[in-house]
């Protein structure tokens, strides 16, 4: 009984590898089409298989989250101080824009004047806006002295009042302390812009002499005839005329092109009688 | 041993080797869990449906591979037979068994698979197997092996035991009271 089942157990492997042997061969080079169980057994096992590796690749890429979020919490951190410090970059160059588009055109306005100019940065304000003035950055070693024209891009700023070695103040066109000899630059009539005070930010503007034309949308411009204001820079539009009670002269509010609040470099004119807009 | 548990665990034998743990671990050599399975059903149940599971089960990894058609199933069924040789002297309670027999195992397997291939032209870098695959492949084999062996023969053996040593003390329980102690 041994024997023949040692017997049968040889040749079952005898014939297995034989099959085995015939199969490799068969098998071990390029083929075009596979065999029909090959077939079945991929067709059968490919859904499968698809089903199991996505499976597979959605448990590995929630773990890799999972395992990620700590690295996340790390690189959201690095990313939030880069972004920080990228967003304070671009308000610094923003503000350096302006400050550039600014001095641009303080720029173009002192090569269109004739006279010796100053560029000056304003240094302090009076917080409350009581005082209608600024302190700037360029004092008497610059050439700067008191009753000079300060001016912009806009038109004028005002006049220099108390002079140190290294800054100045300015004092602003619409301080009541403040009268600008003007001329209405449609009529030719001479007029005085005073400022008013009041915190309106509005010049009050009178005629020299009775007759007088003017309406509101004209242009004050300096005539140069005070000795401080050149000739030519704009000092006010006119919004509104009133007659005083009698009827004999007229009265006028101006408002400054200069925006008072914003200043931040201004144009002094050490030179006023050459200082004229070209 | 349960003909199902063998059915099952090589079907998860062939998902996890062809298609799960290469995504999980792209790249990485991979255990070969379709032989750990023979070779346990070889220590656990002798040579003969040792081989014939490695039969099937390499024939299953040769046709989704489609070359050499017969290797994988002659290198493991080789394996497996040389198993079943040795399989009446191996003390089967202790998990070293398998990982030892495993372990040896898959050297006689990766030798009989290079000489198969190599024999019908592919070539085979021998060194880079022998000091780099086949030592990583025998250390995952083994761990592999002793999980299956103890899944399908340890486990059940274990099961079976506690529910025949519970069962008299469930009758002794039950027992009514004899006359005498009423």
């Amino acid at each position: 009984m041994n024997k023949l089942l040692s017997r049968r157990r040889a040749i079952v492997t005898c014939v297995s590898v034989i099959l085995l042997v015939a199969l490799i061969y068969s098998t071990a080079r390029d083929r075009e089409r596979l065999s029909a169980a090959e077939h079945v057994l991929r067709e059968v096992f490919a859904p499968v298989a698809r089903g199991a590796d996505y499976v597979s690749r959605t448990v590995s890429s929630c773990v890799s989250f999972v395992a990620s979020i700590g690295r996340m919490k790390r690189e959201n951190e690095a990313l939030s101080a880069e972004v920080d410090r990228l967003r304070s970059e671009v308000v610094q160059l923003s503000e350096a824009a302006r400050e550039n588009a600014r001095l641009s055109s303080l720029l173009d306005l002192k090569s269109s004047l004739e006279g010796r100019t100053v560029v000056a940065r304003v240094v302090y304000r009076d917080p409350a806006s009581w005082l209608e003035s600024v302190v700037i950055d360029r004092g008497s070693s610059q050439g700067l002295a008191t009753g000079m024209a300060v001016v912009g891009p806009s038109g004028v700023i005002g006049r220099t009042t108390s002079v140190t070695a290294h800054t100045a103040t300015v004092l602003f066109a619409i301080d009541p302390r403040s009268a600008i000899g003007g001329v209405n630059s449609r009529s030719r009539d001479l007029v005085i812009a005073e400022g008013i005070g009041d915190g309106s930010g509005l010049l009050r503007v009178r005629p020299i002499g009775g007759e007088c034309d003017i309406v509101a949308g004209d242009v004050i411009i300096t005539s140069g005839l005070g000795g401080i204001y050149p000739k030519g820079h704009v000092v006010a539009d006119v919004i509104s005329v009133e007659q005083d009670k009698y009827g004999v002269s007229k009265t006028a509010a101006a408002r400054p092109r200069v925006d008072f609040q914003r200043l931040e470099e201004v144009l002094v004119l050490i030179d006023p009688a050459r200082g004229a807009a070209r | 041993m349960k003909q199902a548990r063998v059915v099952a665990a090589l079907f998860v034998s062939v998902l996890l080797q062809t298609a799960v743990i290469p995504a999980l671990l792209p790249g990485v050599i991979v255990p070969d869990f379709v032989f750990c399975l023979s070779a346990a059903v070889a220590i656990a149940a002798g040579g003969g449906q040792g081989v014939a599971l490695a039969a099937v089960g390499g024939l299953i990894k040769d046709g989704l591979t489609g070359a050499f058609v017969g290797a994988n199933a002659g290198a493991d069924m080789a394996a497996a037979a040389l198993i079943g040789i040795v399989e009446p002297q191996l003390f089967k309670e202790s998990l070293l068994t398998p990982a030892v027999v495993i372990g040896v195992a898959t050297w006689v397997r990766e030798a009989v698979y290079m000489f198969a291939i190599g024999s019908f032209g592919a070539r085979v870098d021998v060194q880079r197997a022998v000091y780099v695959l086949v030592p990583w492949l025998t250390a995952l084999n083994c761990c592999a092996g002793v999980l299956i062996y103890k899944w399908i023969y340890l486990h059940p053996r274990e099961r079976q035991s506690t529910l025949i040593q519970a069962e008299p003390v469930a009758g002794t329980q039950s027992r009514p009271r004899g006359p005498g102690r009423s």
